[in-house]
């Protein structure tokens, strides 16, 4: 992979930029998001518990949870790992997670229908905010993208038995 | 019913009196013949090539090209009755209102015309394309049946209509051979246009044949639609009083040539991987029965005889940017055209399933497609056609063409394919995919082909010192000499020429009438 295809727009003012006062389902312009159901709400609990079984903390099962396929997460993750000393570690890729996803959302709500959402609509803004990574070329979320990098991180880890969950 | 002449066989030297010479019996010649039948005007239509093709006369048409690399001449366009419509593909659009209109950040960008004043050519031009109404809403065309996506604010859809696509040699053949004011006369190739001291009126234009002889042809008006490259050369040969070429007082006979790139630019991702984008990647038709293309024609010609359903045809849906999005990132104009591709590389498949809403990503089918950006090509006085030194069949100096891209250029391809991948991010519809050379080396223009679409090299302006022609496509200081086709466009939007072109054939056809029956 090149390095020069590695673009980071202003991924480093990532952490903290967001304010989470306005949590919300993105239903706006043409939006192609998702809302919860409750039934998808009772999955997502059950995943992010196996996943905590697997990794060990709530925090890393809540992020990974995230990721509609943790095996494509993972591979994408791979992409970043390289490039960039700040993938390197999995305790500052889960920092700033915690800085832009976590604990915003811990301070609003407990609800995981809005902590999905959140996601979305930070990676919604990351796009707009060119807070963007290209991997081989491909425009991700820079938040999207510390998503996978985690996946990666921790499958590196506790192996095989995270991409099977 | 009369046949065409043959200037092969008229004796050397022959000398033939019209009202109305028309040079070049391609899209934009033969719909100006046409408009003419029963207007009292006598009208020769002149013609290179006979009518079938034949590979002396095409030859005619190479050239050599400088520049950005381009392709072989003689390929992008045709000689023979009919023209390049004799291979055209039928993609038909308007030009939209901000192309007509002046913008700060393209530099020579504005028609004298407004597209309000083209409106009503436009609606003639469909029909003599063998298209639908004039209509270019994509919701009107959606139907429920392909649905228009929406995008983001950014990004709106625009459809193109597909003529059959009418061939105009064989179509309107009959309707000349039936008029009683018009005359075809083929391989006879107009080599000079001659003009009076001072070089504002045209008495003459001398013909050639391929066989050595010559002929005279003196009109009260002539009208020069050889297409965009070869009605640039014709000025520049014409250079018996004024020695730079005729209408070429300013140096601009020639220059701002523009073709439209088509760069593979991206590939994209949708979120929704089962998403329905019919709309944008096939020809979707609405005729009633999905007839095969003949069956279509038949019906629509039907369809338009009985006069009471309008006739249907297929269409296809792009992406451009907004007005205000183009005027936000200072880019030209431009469309993303889709087409499905079956990737072979497991990253295009792990960032589909990466971005999916869908419940069981893994299940679903990996579909991407490429993003072929059709871009406007930026005004460039750089950008031009002149005379070579090497000479063709008939002892005329062949074409040398420059085609130049410019910074401009290079930023509306970045530019415009970053807009799209953040308005995919930022609606969640999907991902974009940069290709490398996008953004390792745009300049280059890798991954790049061209529309045989010729534009520029007569631009229309109101003032002399910025355009060849006037905005009735009258030669500026010349008073009978017009110009039709896409060599008079000042800017070329993205979309295909001829419907355009065909719209200014209607336009300066009625403008002939006018002044032939108050002269
Ligand atoms: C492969 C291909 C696909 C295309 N697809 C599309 C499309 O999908 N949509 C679209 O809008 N456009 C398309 N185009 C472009 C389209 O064909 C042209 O815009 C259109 O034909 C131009 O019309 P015209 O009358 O100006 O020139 P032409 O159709 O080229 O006609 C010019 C005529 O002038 C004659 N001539 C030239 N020199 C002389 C001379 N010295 N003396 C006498 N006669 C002369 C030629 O023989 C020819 O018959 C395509 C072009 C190509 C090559």
């Amino acid at each position: 992979m090149n390095r020069r295809r590695f673009l980071t727009y202003a991924l480093s003012s990532t952490a903290g930029a967001i304010a989470f006062g306005t949590w919300r389902w993105l239903d706006d312009g043409g939006s192609q998001r998702v809302g919860f159901v409750p039934d998808d709400e009772r999955a997502f609990e059950a995943r992010v518990e196996r996943l905590e079984a697997i990794v060990g903390d709530e925090d890393r099962a809540m992020v990974l949870a995230l990721a509609p396929d943790l095996e494509s997460a993972i591979a994408i993750g791979r992409y970043a790992l390289p490039l960039d000393p700040s993938y390197q570690h999995e305790d500052a890729v889960l920092e700033r997670l915690r800085a832009t996803l976590l604990d915003p959302w811990h301070r609003a709500s407990s609800d995981l229908g809005a902590f999905v959402a959140a996601y979305q609509d930070i990676v919604a803004r990351d796009h707009r905010d060119g807070r963007v990574v290209v991997l081989d070329g491909w425009v991700l979320a820079a938040t999207r993208v510390d998503v996978c990098a985690l996946a990666s991180l921790v499958h590196e880890r506790v192996g095989a038995r995270l991409a099977a969950s | 019913m009369k046949p065409f002449l043959d200037a092969r066989e008229f004796p050397d030297g022959t000398d033939v009196m019209t009202d109305v010479c028309v040079i070049g019996a391609g899209a934009a010649g033969i719909t100006i013949a046409r408009d003419l039948v029963g207007s009292g005007l006598d009208v020769l239509l002149v013609e290179s090539g006979g009518i079938d093709p034949d590979a002396e006369t095409q030859g005619l048409a190479g050239g050599v090209s400088v520049g950005q690399p381009y392709y072989e001449l003689a390929a992008t366009r045709l000689r023979y009755f009919g023209g390049s419509t004799n291979h055209w593909a039928g993609w038909c659009a308007p030009l939209g209102s901000l192309d007509f209109a002046f913008r700060p950040w393209v530099p020579a960008s504005g028609w004298p015309l407004s597209p309000e004043e083209l409106q009503p050519y436009f609606a003639r031009a469909q029909e003599t394309n063998e298209l639908a109404s004039f209509e270019y809403d994509p919701e009107a065309w959606a139907s429920g049946r392909y649905p228009v996506q929406e995008i983001g604010t950014d990004v709106e859809s625009v459809i193109w209509q597909f003529s059959p696509p009418t061939r105009y040699g064989p179509e309107y053949r009959e309707a000349l051979e039936q008029a009683a004011n018009v005359q075809v006369v083929l391989h006879a190739n107009v080599v000079s246009l001659d003009a009076a001291p001072g070089a504002d009126h045209v008495h003459t234009a001398t013909l050639s044949t391929l066989l050595g002889s010559s002929l005279l042809v003196r009109a009260r008006t002539f009208v020069l639609a050889c297409g965009g490259i070869e009605n640039a050369r014709l000025l520049l040969l014409s250079d018996g009083v004024a020695p730079a070429g005729l209408g070429n007082e300013h140096d601009l006979v020639g220059r701002y040539f523009m073709e439209h790139a088509h760069a593979r630019a991206a590939t994209c991702v949708f979120a929704e991987p089962t998403k329905d984008l019919s709309l944008y990647t096939e020809r979707a038709s609405r005729n009633a029965f999905e007839w095969p293309r003949l069956l279509s024609r038949v019906e629509n010609r039907l369809r338009r005889t009985l006069d009471v359903l309008p006739p249907v045809v297929p269409v296809r849906g792009g992406l451009r940017l907004s007005d205000v999005a183009q005027r936000r990132e200072g880019v030209l104009n431009g469309a993303a055209i889709m087409h499905a591709i079956d990737p072979d590389d497991a990253m295009t498949a792990d960032v589909q399933r990466s971005i999916s809403v869908s419940a069981h990503p893994y299940d679903d089918p990996v579909n991407a497609y490429d993003l072929v950006l059709q871009l406007e090509q930026a005004p460039n006085p750089d950008s031009r056609v002149t005379l070579d030194d090497e000479v063709d069949a008939l002892g005329l100096r062949r074409t040398r063409l420059g085609l130049r891209l410019g910074e401009l250029d290079t930023h509306t391809l970045v530019e415009t394919t970053r807009a799209l991948a953040r308005a995919f991010g930022t609606s969640g519809t999907g991902s974009i995919r940069f290709q490398p050379w996008v953004l390792e080396d745009p300049s280059a223009w890798h991954d790049t082909y061209w529309g045989s679409h010729h534009m520029g090299t007569t631009l229309m302006s109101d003032d002399p010192r910025s355009g060849v022609v006037d905005a009735d496509c009258r030669v500026h200081g010349v008073d009978n000499l017009y110009i039709a086709g896409s060599s008079v466009f000042p800017t070329g939007g993205f979309v295909n020429p001829t419907l355009t072109l065909v719209a200014l054939a209607h336009r300066l056809a009625d403008h002939l009438r006018a002044r032939g029956s108050s002269t």
